[in-house]
């Protein structure tokens, strides 16, 4: 585990260092950020100049899940996405005989391998406004509801890791997975609202089936003290046995590798 | 005769977008999701019984035909061409009969008419699943003017792409550029909250900016919502919007073909 630990940083440090060529583009991104901050708000102040209250959610209590849309977002683009789009790259062009040569597991390398610092600026924008919003929302910061809260979407994200990186296992036989995982950000596009917003079938499908609601309104229903406890043991047994799955179908598909080079 | 090359490359572009259909498939999903999350939140909304300046059936209406005519306003090229301009892929047209836009033209309804087949199913998907709120609007005139401003709208979604592309005559890159158009664009254009339900007094503004040229005066045209007026006021500012970019379009050109300095041999 520890050398899992270190063998990450080395590359995340080795990812920085690539980056910090790129200074311009790291400005825009966070430009980006700060603009799409400030779209999700003007949405939400539009919404709620009609009601003060929707599937019983104030303004206010909207705002902290922003943040923590953002904070999901950030952390995201920084640690699996710039991995999760390059992995059929990496099938078709035969790249991934050199991860599996090496003696530490294959998923591991092509998950977390590569590091977009400037998505981190995302997840930072995202906590300041958690910090700002949080008392005109009631959040009580006690170190209970922040523990639940992390846990909740470090499970959310697990469950959307392993939903996109099962996808992207399917280019082991199919060579051209398309743009299938641009789907992802489309049902991510849910994960803006509260699941409550929505109805019957399609809460049920945000929780469950395309679990967008354990990254975003679960973890903010818990620092808002509305959380459903039960939640909390579903998520970890969720993500849990998601995080299995994977590992057991990647193992699968790579026995049906047949390497791309010489 | 330029259309002659038009035609050409629009049929050379169906033919190559169709090696594609299952990504453009997938394009077609995200095209309809994300208006339907959006009317679903609005649903949510007119669910607590306060008034709205739409009521349900034409929130329906709204996003279903903004799932079809986003698709059919689409642009694409700003990247690309600004990429054509930077690297000397434009360098080969300048010899050839036809302006380079014309490719262009011809990608983007080449695309469009692979796409729309794509789309309409799952458009009427969406229209089963809010079949209880369905009631499009049955005055004929109001679908002959959408008909009139579909295209212009196009129109200036597609030229203000190609001034947006052309600044790489000056530029080294346009991305961030084009990002911020993108968010933005779609905030002004009402692909997230319609403009009609933004407070009064920024609608002035509203009503100058382009973007509303791009997707949501079509729309408002159906949701039944402007007057006589208003919908006289609305397509003379797309004429002039069209007018005034393609002007701005030949006027960059002319000074960026100056400016052009094309690598490679």
């Amino acid at each position: 585990m520890r050398h899992y630990l270190r063998l990450w940083w080395r590359s995340a440090m080795l990812s920085l260092m690539r980056q910090a060529e790129y200074r311009v583009s790291f400005l825009l991104r966070v430009l980006e950020g700060g603009a799409q901050l400030a779209l999700a708000l003007l949405t939400f102040a539009l919404i709620y100049r009609f009601t003060g209250e929707i599937g019983g959610w104030s303004l206010a209590q909207v705002t902290v899940l922003v943040g923590v849309y953002r904070i999901a977002d950030g952390l995201i683009g920084t640690l699996l996405s710039p991995n999760l789009w390059a992995i059929a790259g990496y099938i078709r062009t035969g790249e991934m005989d050199g991860y599996l040569l090496r003696p530490v597991s294959s998923q591991f390398l092509v998950s977390l391998r590569l590091v977009n610092w400037a998505e981190a600026v995302n997840a930072l924008i995202g906590l300041a406004l958690i910090v700002y919003a949080g008392p005109a929302a009631g959040v009580q910061w006690s170190p209970v509801a922040i523990a639940e809260a992390a846990i909740l979407g470090l499970c959310g994200i697990v469950l959307l890791y392993a939903l996109w990186f099962f996808t992207v296992t399917f280019s082991f036989w199919l060579v051209q997975i398309d743009n299938l995982d641009t789907l992802f950000t489309s049902f991510f596009e849910a994960a803006r609202y509260p699941v409550s917003f929505f109805k019957g079938g399609v809460r049920a499908l945000l929780t469950f089936a395309i679990p967008v609601a354990f990254a975003t309104t679960f973890p903010a229903q818990a620092l808002l003290g509305t959380l459903d406890p039960r939640y909390l043991v579903a998520g970890v047994a969720l993500a849990a046995v998601a995080l299995l799955s994977t590992h057991l179908f990647w193992s699968y598909a790579v026995r049906h590798y047949s390497s791309a080079s010489s | 005769m330029k259309l002659r090359y038009l035609w050409q490359m629009t049929s050379m572009n169906v033919m190559s977008t169709l090696e594609y259909r299952g990504a453009f498939f997938i394009f077609m999903l995200n095209t309809v999701i994300t208006p339907v999350i959006s009317l679903l939140v609005w649903l949510a909304v007119s669910e607590q019984g306060v008034p709205l300046p739409y009521n349900r059936s034409q929130f329906v209406t709204y996003y279903l035909l903004l799932s079809v005519l986003s698709m059919l306003t689409g642009t694409w090229l700003a990247t690309f061409l600004a990429e054509d301009i930077r690297r000397g892929g434009l360098s080969p047209w300048l010899l050839r009969p036809a302006p380079f836009i014309v490719h262009y033209i011809g990608n983007n309804i080449g695309e469009k008419v692979v796409k729309l087949p794509l789309l309409l199913p799952l458009v009427g998907l969406a229209a089963l699943a809010f079949r209880r709120d369905l009631h499009l609007p049955s005055d004929p005139r109001a679908w002959a003017l959408f008909a009139l401003s579909a295209p212009l709208a196009a129109a200036i979604a597609f030229l203000i792409d190609v001034i947006i592309g052309s600044l790489a005559f000056w530029l080294q890159d346009v991305e961030g550029l084009v990002r911020v158009k993108v968010l933005v664009g779609s905030f002004l254009a009402g692909r997230f909250v319609p403009l009609a339900l933004f407070p009064p007094a920024v609608m002035p503004f509203l009503e100058a900016q382009p973007f509303r040229y791009t997707l949501s005066f079509p729309l408002e045209l159906l949701t039944g919502q402007l007057s006589a007026q208003a919908t006289v006021r609305g397509l003379l500012w797309q004429i002039g919007y069209c007018v005034g970019l393609w002007l701005c379009y030949r006027l960059l050109w002319h000074f960026g073909l100056k400016a052009y300095q094309a690598p490679g041999s």
